[in-house]
């Protein structure tokens, strides 16, 4: 692969980004945005809508291209890799969707398989139904396999697509407000199944969210998105005792 | 014009469903190339069956005719379709089976088009698929009005 950064193997960072900007005509999302993301560790992006969290979060998996910056993930700029080259990065990198976009034509068997689909070559018909049952289980929803996406609670679909990105065994998870559209009940619970896959799987989390609980309950590391930068930076105790008026506002 | 109907704004509200809840986006995520996937498929089928669908429609008209005939007067089946065949010529099937493999791949690439590139939520998907039958249905329009043309240059 092209551009790959020398990086230090013991700084194991595994995400940096340098100064990355996006607009969209004369509105400028991101103004050299920068973060850098350790092994395993969990973060939690914080800003308020329309903050440009969702263009960062495309940006890190190549679906939007930014006009400026670079986005190294395992030392390979993101902006710079060509179609195979970023899907071999995406087979590491797993993404949750905020609306979960799930396929409603099929059922949730044929949705865990579908990202199988470039290995099914190389293996067999039972250890595909096997990791189906696997990721199936990790959720807690190992009955729901024959199911339409239709016939699921908001919750159940959020599960599954939480076990749709788990398949691959990602190394990092990207969570694009996890918890949107929940309540608060099924919220925790999403937000706990969360934590314990980090914990499990040893997983280096991206969460972005403007949810209080999903920030205190999820994050080891909060980044403030504010006016398209990273505002501030630091563990959710730090955050909330800021005495920043702008970082004050979401805690109010 | 029927076809242009149901399957392009079948295609185009698909899609334009698909594109507004972030499934193609999941797809491409997934290392799936979603043009792939989705457009060529569709834009294939769309290319490969119009014609067949030509085909069983002349078939079903042309026997429909025959019980037409048959209210009137007293024609048998064999003969009926014996001069059915001494009186078509070879131009007056080629063409119309000919263009009707253009009318479905415009039918299919504008679906496409216009599904793939729907936005703003619902609205977005209706509009996708509406546009997607008045364009298919124009561009039929177009392509028969050429194929008159070419057809008649080369004197069929």
């Amino acid at each position: 692969m092209k551009s790959e950064l020398k990086l230090d193997i013991k700084s194991n960072k595994v995400l940096i980004i340098i100064n990355l900007s996006k607009s969209f005509g004369n509105n400028q999302v991101l103004k050299e945005f920068n973060l850098e993301l350790l092994g395993g560790e969990s973060v939690v992006v914080l800003g308020k809508s329309g903050s440009g969290k969702s263009v960062l979060i495309k940006c890190i998996i190549g679906l939007i291209k930014p006009d400026h910056g670079s986005i190294h993930i395992f030392g390979h700029n993101i902006p710079d890799l060509d179609h195979d080259e970023l899907d071999q990065i995406r087979a590491k990198v797993g993404f949750l969707f905020q609306s979960n976009a799930l396929y409603d034509s099929m059922t949730v068997r044929e949705n865990l398989e579908f990202p199988l689909r470039r290995y099914w070559l190389e293996i067999s018909q039972m250890e595909v139904d096997k990791m189906v049952i696997d990721a199936l289980e990790d959720v807690g929803l190992a009955h729901t396999l024959d199911m339409m996406p239709a016939e699921l609670s908001g919750g159940m679909r959020k599960r599954v697509a939480l076990a749709r990105t788990l398949i691959l065994k990602p190394e990092i998870i990207l969570y694009d407000e996890p918890t949107t559209g929940l309540d608060t009940i099924t919220s925790k619970e999403i937000i706990e199944l969360m934590v314990e896959i980090q914990q499990k799987y040893k997983t280096t989390s991206l969460i972005i969210s403007h949810d209080m609980n999903c920030v205190r309950m999820a994050s080891e590391r909060v980044v403030m998105l504010i006016d398209g930068k990273c505002y501030a930076s630091g563990t959710y105790n730090e955050i909330i005792q800021s005495v920043d008026p702008k970082v004050k506002l979401f805690f109010e | 014009m029927i076809f242009a109907g149901k399957i392009g704004s079948s295609i185009g509200a698909e899609l334009g469903s698909m594109k507004v809840t972030e499934q193609i986006d999941a797809m491409e995520v997934s290392g799936t190339n979603p043009f792939k996937y989705l457009v060529a498929t569709r834009v294939l089928a769309c290319t490969l069956m119009l014609p067949v669908l030509v085909m069983l429609g002349d078939s079903i008209s042309l026997y429909g005719a025959y019980l037409g005939v048959n209210i009137h007067t007293n024609t048998s089946f064999i003969l009926y379709w014996t001069q059915v065949f001494d009186n078509l010529v070879f131009g007056d099937v080629l063409p119309a089976f000919t263009k009707s493999f253009f009318f479905g791949f415009a039918v299919g690439i504008i679906g496409c088009y216009k599904g793939y590139n729907s936005s703003k939520g619902t609205e977005g998907v209706g509009r996708s698929a509406n546009s997607a039958v008045v364009v298919s249905s124009v561009s039929i329009f177009v392509i028969d009005l050429l194929a008159v043309q070419v057809t008649d240059i080369l004197g069929y």
